[in-house]
């Protein structure tokens, strides 16, 4: 509530202090209102879509390279190399080269840049949690009988996951900020890209109607999905 | 009666620090053997050589049949419920689903869990966990169970329960090697009790319960602990 008042309290100060050029609270209200409701499903569902295509994609890929890095030594020198590279490369050059690779209308470019951004938190956490994991209880699984593949999926895998989760949680949130910026370099739609759209056309209360969209969109899903399933997960943390 | 187990001379260091030497240990078939001695002796890791986790570095251990060691704190996995738990060692050689069930449901029900079948490792007492423990092991049909401290942080009537439970599987002829701290509990279920020395260990003396009293038994171990 303090940070809702303190919000509002900056943003009137801000609009008072611009002589009308940064908008009101109530301009904005008033423009918001004007947009159809499907261009905001539509805008919504794309940003969602590619945030949660890309996050698949890259959680995906880090179980595998985990999986791989467990089973093999170099496979895991090799991930590591991999995960250095893609840190190392900033979201703004993965998104101009997506933007050159597939062109400007593509929709794949938002998925890719988001995937490249998310890789990196998801393997490191991924790989912390496999290595915080109780020894002993890998040498029960051996004693048991697991192989090395059995090993990874009934221990090391859902040992991880509270820890994978809690990582989801911030990798998430990344997903869709960057999924916002790849679409703001292209025209395939999404709410970056009605960002950008708007700030050309000058329309400042347009620029704040879809930030706050998508603000918006990243409390409903941390309060209602990421938070809840990480509650769940917790009680399998050792 | 055939030795199960029989190991020779074993001994085994830990970079600069040796844990075992020169480590003579046999167990006959459907015999209990206890091994007791001071704190950080080396006791598990004898176990775990025993169990195949850990090699020796020199020596000789002979193990006829399947052996499955009961580790001190569990090591249920918290992610899966008692029946996943006592079923993994199956369900890792392969064996159907429905074989699987029969014989889980055959061995909770002989050490009394099965009303916990489905309740998760954080939902049962440190008693019941040792019995999920226990039931996992047994499942696997073993000719020996290894186990290392089964009674540590039980209250006494989980003691007992234990107790009951660890003759009924003497009676049915499986063999056990049971490293404790409860002197009085061991002496009441072993049949021959191993006392090693302080680090590095070796066997000091041989205990045979069968030719002693219980009395005599107790008087015997706690002689040699003031004696180490």
């Amino acid at each position: 509530m303090i940070l809702v008042l303190l919000i509002v309290f900056i943003w009137t100060l801000a609009s008072l202090l611009s002589g009308g050029f940064f908008p009101s609270i109530k301009n904005t209200l008033r423009f918001a209102v004007t947009i159809p409701a499907c261009e905001y499903f539509k805008s919504t569902g794309k940003t969602l879509t590619n945030s949660l295509l890309g996050f698949f994609l890259a959680f995906v890929l880090a179980i595998i390279s985990v999986l791989l890095s467990y089973l093999n030594r170099t496979a895991k020198d090799f991930f590591n190399a991999v995960n250095t590279f893609v840190q190392s490369v900033s979201v703004l050059v993965w998104s101009i080269l997506s933007i050159i690779i597939f062109g400007v209308t593509s929709s794949i470019p938002p998925i890719l840049v988001t995937t490249f951004a998310v890789y990196p938190i998801l393997l490191t956490s991924t790989l912390g949690a496999v290595s915080v994991l109780d020894r002993k209880l890998i040498e029960v699984s051996k004693m048991l009988g697991a192989s090395k593949l059995q090993e990874f999926t009934y221990v090391l895998l859902p040992g991880s996951i509270p820890y994978v989760v809690s990582a989801s949680r911030a990798a998430i949130g990344i997903a869709l900020r960057i999924s916002v910026v790849a679409e703001a370099f292209g025209a395939s739609g999404g709410i970056g890209y009605q960002i950008v759209y708007n700030y050309d056309l000058a329309r400042i209360p347009g620029v704040l109607t879809w930030s706050i969209l998508l603000i918006l969109l990243m409390i409903v899903i941390d309060f209602f999905v990421l938070k809840p399933v990480e509650k769940w997960t917790l009680k399998w943390k050792m | 009666m055939e030795n199960v187990i029989e190991a020779k001379n074993l001994s085994k260091s830990f970079s600069t620090i040796q844990v075992l030497s020169d480590i003579d240990f046999a167990l006959k078939s459907g015999e209990l053997v206890g091994i007791v001695g001071p704190n950080g002796c080396g006791k598990a890791t004898f176990l775990r050589i025993l169990s195949d986790i850990e090699s020796p570095d020199s020596g000789v251990v002979k193990v006829f049949g399947k052996v499955v060691m009961i580790p001190q704190d569990n090591l249920l996995f918290p992610w899966f419920n008692v029946r996943k738990n006592i079923s993994l060692g199956l369900k890792f050689r392969g064996m159907s689903s429905r074989d699987i069930d029969l014989r889980v449901d055959r061995v909770a029900d002989e050490l009394g869990i099965t009303a916990y079948l489905r309740s998760y490792p954080s939902q049962i007492s440190g008693g019941t966990a040792k019995k999920v423990a226990i039931a996992r092991a047994l499942v696997l049909e073993p000719d020996v169970l290894l186990l290392d401290e089964p009674f540590a942080g039980l209250d006494v009537s989980s003691v007992e329960n234990l107790l009951e439970s660890l003759l009924k599987l003497k009676g049915r002829g499986i063999s056990m090697v049971v490293v404790s701290h409860q002197i009085e509990e061991l002496i009441e279920i072993a049949d021959r009790i191993y006392f090693f020395s302080h680090r590095p260990a070796h066997v000091k003396r041989v205990i045979d319960l069968q030719n002693t009293s219980v009395a005599e038994g107790k008087k015997l171990i706690f002689e040699l602990f003031k004696g180490v």
